[in-house]
C-alpha cells in the first residue's frame, strides 16, 4: 500500500508530527509511529519494526504503550501465524488533540483580549527615552519586518553589505512599505551585488559611501533601530530600538552627513 | 448574515478606508449596534461581553479575521506613539467592490449606513481611553 494517502500531502503529516512533538504531546519516535499509523490506516508491530529499524518486540511494546495512551485502538488478542498479529489503527488526530484544540481556541480568545490591552497601552503618548533590546533572533526579524511594513513616510537605512535583503520577511516588508508610497533611502559601505539588483528592482536607489560606522535604520523620523552584537560562543545580532528624540535626531543627522558625502553606486 | 459581514467594511470605508486598531474597531461597532438598536434597524447583531477594556465581541474578531482571509480587508501593522505595534485593517479593492454591490442591492439599510458614518465621524478619532469609557458607559 502506498504511504501517500490521496489528497493529503506528506507536508501535512510532517506538520502534524512536528506539532505533536513541539506541543509536548509526544516524543519524537512515538509521533513518527503514530503518524505512520495514520498514513497506513492499520499497522502491526512488524510494520513499525520495518519502518523504524527497531526489533519486533520493541515495536510491539511501543504500539501497546501508544494504545494505552489513547493514540491507537487495537484488535483483541494475538493468535498464531501470519495475519493473526494484533493490528493497530491510529485514532483520529481531532480526538487525540481534543484538549490541545480546545486550549488553542481559548488561547485565541486570550490573545484577542491581550491585543486590546497592548493597543490600549500603546495609545499612551509616553515619550520613551530608553533603548530596548530584543534578543530572540526570530522575533527580532519579525519585529523589524513589522516596523518596516508599518512605516508611513520614510525609511532611512545605513548598512554595510545589505545582507538583510536575503531575509524574505524583511524583503517582503520593504516591498509592502514601498507599495504604500513610503520612501526608502539606503546607503551602504560595501553592498552585495544581489542587494543592488534587488533594490534596483524595487525602484530603490542605493548609494555607496566610504564611511564605516555602526549600522542603523530610522523609520518615519521617530524610531531608531540598530543591531546589537552579542552571544558568548557564537556571534548573534540582537535588535536595539528607541524612540528617544535626541538619539533619533542624532542618527538622522548622521544619515544626512553620510549621504552628502556619498556617491551613487557604480558612478 | 450580511449585516455582520458588511458593518466592518462600511466602518472601514467611513473611517477613511482603514480601521485603526482592533480595540477601536470593537468599540465603534458596539456603538453602531447601540445606536441602531434604538431605531430597530439591525437584522442581526454581534454578542458583546463587558470586560476591563469595555465591550468585546469574539464573534466580531472572527468576522474581521474572515474578511482578511477572504481578501476584503488587508491586515497591516502600525506603530503606536508609545512604540507598540497595533493592527490596522484597510479596505481592499475587492472589499470596495463588495460594498458597491451591497449598496446597489440595498443589502444594508441606508439608515444603518448613516449611523455607521455618524459613529465613525463622532467617535472614530477619540483617544482610545476615552472611546473605551464611552463604550463602557453605553453597555
Amino acid at each position: 500500500m502506498s504511504l501517500m494517502c490521496s489528497g493529503v500531502a506528506e507536508d501535512h503529516f510532517l506538520g502534524l508530527e512536528s506539532f505533536l512533538v513541539e506541543s509536548g504531546k509526544m516524543k519524537k519516535d512515538d509521533a513518527k509511529v503514530y503518524v505512520f499509523g495514520l498514513k497506513r490506516g492499520t499497522i502491526t508491530s512488524r510494520d513499525v519494526a520495518g519502518m523504524t529499524g527497531l526489533s519486533q518486540s520493541t515495536a510491539k511494546d511501543r504500539l501497546a504503550r501508544l494504545a494505552d495512551r489513547g493514540f491507537f485502538e487495537s484488535t483483541l488478542g494475538e493468535g498464531h501465524g501470519r495475519g493473526r498479529a494484533v493490528r493497530y489503527r491510529a485514532l483520529h488526530p481531532r480526538l487525540v488533540l481534543k484538549g490541545v484544540i480546545a486550549r488553542t481556541e481559548e488561547l485565541q480568545s486570550w490573545l484577542a483580549k491581550i491585543d486590546e490591552h497592548l493597543e490600549y497601552l500603546g495609545e499612551s503618548p509616553a515619550q520613551e527615552s530608553d533603548f530596548w533590546l530584543t534578543k530572540s533572533h526570530e522575533e527580532t526579524l519579525s519585529m523589524v519586518a513589522s516596523m518596516i511594513e508599518a512605516a508611513k513616510e520614510e525609511i532611512k537605512l545605513y548598512s554595510h553589505d545589505c545582507s538583510w535583503i536575503r531575509v524574505e520577511e524583511i524583503k517582503e516588508a520593504i516591498k509592502a512599505a514601498i507599495s504604500k508610497g513610503v520612501k526608502l533611502e539606503v546607503i551602504a559601505t560595501n553592498p552585495l551585488e544581489e542587494a543592488t539588483h534587488e533594490l534596483d528592482d524595487m525602484g530603490v536607489h542605493l548609494e555607496n559611501t566610504q564611511f564605516n560606522g555602526p549600522v542603523f535604520c530610522v523609520i518615519d523620523g521617530s524610531i531608531l533601530l540598530m543591531p546589537y552584537k552579542g552571544g558568548a560562543l557564537e556571534t548573534y545580532y540582537y535588535l536595539m530600538k528607541t524612540n528617544d528624540k535626541h538619539w533619533v535626531t542624532q542618527y538622522l543627522n548622521c544619515f544626512n552627513s553620510i549621504k552628502s558625502s556619498s556617491r551613487p553606486w557604480g558612478e | 448574515m450580511f449585516d455582520k459581514l458588511l458593518i466592518p467594511l462600511v466602518l472601514a470605508d467611513a473611517s477613511g478606508g482603514t480601521l485603526r486598531g482592533k480595540t477601536r474597531s470593537q468599540k465603534l461597532v458596539f456603538l453602531i449596534q447601540k445606536q441602531a438598536s434604538t431605531k430597530k434597524i439591525l437584522k442581526e447583531r454581534f454578542d458583546y461581553e463587558l470586560y476591563h477594556y469595555g465591550p468585546f465581541s469574539s464573534e466580531l474578531a472572527s468576522v474581521v479575521d474572515e474578511l482578511v482571509k477572504k481578501g476584503y480587508l488587508r491586515q497591516e501593522t502600525q506603530i503606536s506613539p508609545a512604540g507598540y505595534l497595533r493592527y490596522a485593517y484597510t479596505l481592499t479593492k475587492a472589499g470596495k467592490e463588495l460594498l458597491e454591490v451591497a449598496t446597489e442591492k440595498n443589502l444594508l439599510s441606508p439608515e444603518l449606513m448613516d449611523i455607521i458614518k455618524e459613529v465613525a465621524e463622532g467617535y472614530g478619532n477619540l483617544p482610545l481611553p476615552q472611546l473605551v469609557e464611552e463604550a463602557k458607559k453605553r453597555f
